[in-house]
């Protein structure tokens, strides 16, 4: 390995730079993201789940009633959320902590000085990846699925229950993704962001709803999960529970975006690298 | 130019940089040297805006970096060889920092070649030995065409090809009147290459002047004697007034008072036997081992101890 004799910098003609912000940041990101072999590894398994769960459990329908059907239906194409939001959450977090662990941090942010464009471009890319994910998912479980999804069973966008909970589902996949991403900032460490999200989404949930104390139980009410079935809930809302209205379950849903994510952003502003 | 005024950093109640005030001037290459743990690592990242001052202010061409538009085009660093994802690949990485500023792929391959990197640009970064991370970081810094470029221990881990290739680079980066300031615990390297030399010691500036002006104040000019007869030559120079030193070697005595050609005469009139007779060089590692050596005495409270002159003898 011999480099040549440096000349200067420029052997060529001029270097043209342009302003480092958001745009050119989520640019960089994209770069990242998709040039590690991790990436691509973790959205094959999330859609692989995505497909493969609900093709495994599904079986004939009962229903009679197409609109119960459509809504039972849209249902089972995202019977894999639960696993696949935490490979979602993984990637989400990688995005983040990798910085971090790995030290690139230092050439990220003296290339762009503007950490919250930073972390605005990664919490994008982290979206993106998350609706990919969903949507290609969902399409292709509805194909994988064939005849299962007929009759009373079958879609119907005419239908609003139905569509609430694909629009629901969504929203929890781009909320886990940018959650993740914000938790690897707070963090800066994998394994510590990917064991509170799972704790989060699998484990809490299970554990608060069921012991015998209130506060328990409004915190299991308001995990990110908990919060996303219930904004898709028609039942009537028994007044002796401890469970949101359909409202509160979106609100508090997106605030589990929003708030991590500004914290993330004051904390990685106020912080040294 | 790099401003630095009252720069200081505390972590907790250590004070790693403690009211640091200095220029780096474009058109020559100033070295920053200390010993491990002095600061320089930490003034670096905050010329850079990764770490927060305590107190105080740096500016890159007048702004702070966190104002800078394009920053790779204003300054150009290499901080930590190690901060790369070791599995991507370095022309990936390199890509991924372009786009930042909009900087063209023919740029990434342009400085892979500067850097001789072009043949292993496909392989991991993970996977590339301590000298070959060193370029890539030194490619990375050069992707904008920095008006300063700044590196931190750049010949670490090269060999010897490698350490002249960061010796001729910065040489004619200064030349094209950039600003070049580099880290480095090699005296040897720095004297070769810095025409300007700052000395962090515990935080704070011991020295900042140009590297000839240093080494003249902090050097010991002596004469380096070899004789058989070193002992009546010792007497005979200390009766002419010069001040003696023994050397490691029993028939070595090094002079300071009396120069060269007068030991020469002082010899062929008491009839002494001259074997080697020489300038002592006087060299950066010398003039800071000096320096840092009377640091250490002040601030132990010591000043008569023995630290570099435990070799006085009076023969
Ligand atoms: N992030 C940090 N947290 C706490 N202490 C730190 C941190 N970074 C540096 N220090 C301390 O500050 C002092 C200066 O460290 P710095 O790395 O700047 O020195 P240096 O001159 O670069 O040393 P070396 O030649 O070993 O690289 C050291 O005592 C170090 O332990
Ligand atoms: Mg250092």
């Amino acid at each position: 390995m011999s480099a040549a004799t440096p000349t200067d910098t420029t052997p060529g003609t001029e270097v043209v730079t342009h302003r480092a912000g958001y745009a050119r940041a989520l640019r960089s990101e994209w770069i990242k993201a998709r040039t590690l072999r991790s990436t691509w590894i973790l959205v094959g398994f999330a859609l692989l789940a995505f497909i493969g769960l609900p093709v495994l459990v599904t079986g004939e329908t009962t229903v009679t009633d197409p609109a119960e059907g459509a809504v039972a239906a849209m249902h089972a194409i995202f019977t894999a959320s639960d696993f696949v939001l935490i490979l979602v959450a993984v990637l989400g977090a990688l995005l983040t902590t990798s910085e971090f662990t790995t030290g690139m941090a230092r050439n990220t942010f003296t290339a762009t000085p503007k950490r919250g464009a930073v972390l605005a471009a990664k919490a994008t890319i982290a979206s993106l990846f998350a609706l990919g994910i969903a949507v290609v998912g969902a399409v292709a479980t509805f194909f994988a699925l064939g005849d299962k999804l007929s009759g009373a069973a079958s879609l119907d966008f005419g239908n609003a229950e139905m569509v609430k909970v694909l629009v629901v589902s969504l929203i929890g996949y781009v909320v886990t993704a940018v959650l993740a991403a914000s938790l690897g900032v707070l963090l800066r460490s994998s394994v510590g962001t990917i064991f509170t999200i799972v704790a989060m989404q699998l484990i809490l949930p299970g554990i608060l709803l069921s012991v015998p104390s209130d506060i328990a139980n409004w915190v299991g009410a308001i995990m990110p999960g908990v919060a996303a079935s219930a904004a898709v809930n028609t039942e009537p809302i028994d007044p002796g529970t401890i469970f949101l209205t359909p409202g509160a379950g979106l609100a508090v849903l997106i605030a589990w975006a929003v708030l991590p994510f500004l914290a993330a952003m004051a904390v990685l502003k106020a912080r040294d690298i | 130019m790099i401003e630095a005024r009252d720069l200081t950093k505390r972590y907790g109640s250590k004070t790693a940089v403690d009211h640091v005030t200095f220029t780096v001037q474009p058109g020559i290459v100033t070295g920053f040297l200390g010993p491990n743990g002095a600061g320089k690592s930490t003034t670096m990242r905050m010329i850079l805006g990764l770490d927060k001052p305590t107190a105080g202010q740096v500016t890159v061409n007048g702004k702070p970096y966190a104002k800078l538009v394009t920053p790779l085009s204003e300054i150009g660093a290499l901080i930590d060889a190690k901060g790369v994802h070791p599995r991507r690949s370095a022309r990936q990485h390199l890509r991924a920092v372009a786009a930042t500023h909009g900087i063209s792929d023919k740029r990434v391959d342009e400085v892979l070649d500067l850097t001789g990197l072009t043949e292993v640009a496909k392989r991991k970064a993970g996977n590339f030995s301590l000298g070959m991370g060193q370029r890539l970081g030194i490619a990375g810094a050069l992707l904008g065409d920095p008006k300063i470029v700044m590196f931190d221990e750049p010949v670490n881990g090269l060999d010897p090809d490698g350490v002249l290739w960061v010796r001729q680079l910065a040489r004619r980066l200064a030349e094209n009147g950039r600003t070049v300031f580099l880290s480095s615990h090699l005296m040897s390297e720095v004297q070769q290459t810095a025409d300007h030399v700052i000395i962090i010691g515990r935080g704070k500036i011991l020295a900042d002047a140009p590297l000839q002006e240093f080494v003249r104040a902090h050097a010991r000019e002596g004469v380096l004697v070899t004789s058989p007869d070193a002992g009546g030559l010792a007497e005979a120079v200390k009766a002419a007034g010069g001040t003696v030193q023994a050397v490691d070697h029993r028939e070595r005595i090094s002079v300071t008072g009396i120069d060269a050609r007068e030991i020469g005469r002082i010899a062929r009139d008491n009839s002494l036997w001259l074997a080697e007779l020489r300038d002592e060089s006087t060299s950066l590692e010398d003039a800071y081992m000096h320096l840092t050596a009377e640091e250490t005495e002040y601030r132990a409270g010591v000043p008569t101890g023995k630290t570099d002159t435990a070799k006085e003898a009076s023969q």
